[in-house]
């Protein structure tokens, strides 16, 4: 009797030995943080950092990440003359591949679902704002972007798994609103350790980080501060806002979310966040929402099963229902 | 009299042999515990929050959050620490981006300018892992 009440006891002890032990192992497991940044991608910052053993293994992971990350910027970039988007743009047929032919059919899909306000056929009205931010002095003339969005309809856009053409020769196509979510899925399904991914906004968070609780995101406040920490795991985070890319003239801020009607910059929010499994839906939504109103956008993420946060002109935020589940 | 001696001495040498079990495991325990407080407050978790400049792939410096200063980064712009908040000013590039980014103050947050290839970012204790 005293033996087995000492033999218990013993396990009990050895169990809890064995508990600490591995939550070293665990939280060590001579796993240490690394990060690294690209600037040479998406036109934007990118920073990848995971757990891993050591500096070399890091160094390898950082490689293959940022390989893939080129792999679908060389693709989907208007602006490289050797890129599919490039050939389809001034060819107006082309054969493409898988990435492509998956971005085309998601794309397709938001743009009858958001009326156009989702439109990869806009790249006509979004190259003169384009130009306007990189080089203008003056905006972009009325009447230039009205002609030019008589030339944005997606119907125009014919595609199959293996080719895509455009029936209207002034038509083309941009894939801003959409790359850097594919590009985020891809890595996070070419990888399978503990990662978070930045892609300029567009945040891919895979599994968890040292120590076993999940990644914390902050949504940027763009008059200071932030306006929510988010705990992330296996799920995607992007925010479009007005504060991310710009040009000011005479005092005002022209940023580069255009909205498909009026043909400016969307003025209905500050920023709008998305959380989704997919990083290609989120960044999808998350330019769809900024140019919706509330209800509607509701309404859309609700269809998707996506959480979403609007930071309203004066400040306020407003949630979906779910979105305070992943607020710190 | 000598059979309870050898009993007493026999149950002296159970206890000892558990005292043993036990002084094994505490020092293990506490190896193991003094391992996992090390490894989960360790690094920069007692350095405090520090301002790291980076050109590019280099590191140009590490300051303090907590001290004043002010750093020119290769005449391109100067990043201004005061009172805990970093912000950028004298840049020379188009946009002006970075030098109209509110002040930050958090570990985690970072200020960019991309024309230049300059990152500003707070790390430390507690650190955001990312920052959208």
């Amino acid at each position: 009797m005293r033996k087995s009440r000492r033999g218990s006891i013993k396990k009990i002890i050895i169990a809890a030995l064995l508990a600490v032990t591995s939550l070293t192992a665990f939280s060590s497991c001579g796993q240490k943080r690394f990060s690294e940044t690209y600037t040479d991608v998406f036109d934007t910052v990118t920073t990848f950092t995971a757990c891993c053993q050591n500096k070399n293994k890091f160094a390898e992971l950082s490689q293959t990440v940022h390989d893939e990350l080129k792999r679908i910027d060389a693709i989907f970039s208007i602006y490289n003359e050797k890129s599919s988007a490039f050939a389809i743009n001034t060819e107006k047929n082309a054969i493409i591949c898988d990435d492509m032919y998956q971005v085309l059919l998601v794309s397709r899909e938001f743009y009858d679902k958001t009326g156009g306000k989702l439109n990869i056929a806009m790249g006509s009205v979004l190259s003169l704002w384009h130009e306007f931010r990189e080089n203008g002095r003056s905006l972009p003339e009325k009447e230039a972007l009205m002609s030019a969005s008589a030339h944005a309809d997606m119907d125009n856009l014919h595609f199959t798994d293996v080719n895509a053409a455009i029936s209207d020769p002034d038509m083309t196509l941009d894939f801003g609103a959409v790359a850097k979510g594919y590009a985020a899925d891809a890595v996070s399904r070419l990888l399978d350790c503990d990662f978070i991914l930045n892609i300029g906004g567009n945040v891919y968070a895979g599994g968890h980080k040292e120590g076993g609780s999940k990644w914390s995101v902050g949504v940027e406040n763009p008059d200071g501060g932030l306006l929510t920490v988010l705990a992330a795991s296996d799920v995607s985070v992007v925010t479009s806002g007005d504060y991310q890319r710009y040009r000011e003239l005479n005092g005002v801020r022209y940023h580069h979310i255009i909205d498909s009607e009026t043909l400016y910059p969307s003025v209905l929010y500050r920023s709008v966040t998305i959380i989704h499994t997919s990083s290609l839906i989120a960044d999808a939504l998350s330019t769809a929402l900024f140019c919706m109103d509330i209800e509607s956008g509701r309404a859309l993420a609700l269809e998707y099963g996506a959480e979403a946060l609007w930071m309203k002109n004066d400040g306020t935020l407003v949630r979906t229902d779910g979105f305070a589940n992943y607020e710190k | 009299m000598t059979g309870r001696l050898s009993e007493l001495t026999g149950l002296q040498i159970m206890k000892n042999k558990y005292l043993n079990d036990i002084v094994l495991i505490a020092v293990l325990l506490a190896v193991s515990l003094v391992l996992w407080f090390a490894t989960v407050t360790g690094g920069n978790g007692k350095t405090g929050e520090k301002v790291r400049i980076t050109v590019g792939d280099e590191i140009i410096g590490e300051y303090s959050l907590g001290t004043d200063a002010s750093v020119d980064v290769r005449g391109m712009l100067t990043v201004v620490i005061e009172n805990g908040q970093v912000c950028v000013t004298g840049e020379t590039c188009r946009n002006h981006i970075c030098a109209k980014h509110r002040p930050i103050s958090k570990a985690g947050q970072t200020i960019v300018c991309l024309p230049n290839g300059v990152i500003v970012r707070i790390t430390g204790n507690g650190e955001l892992d990312a920052v959208i």
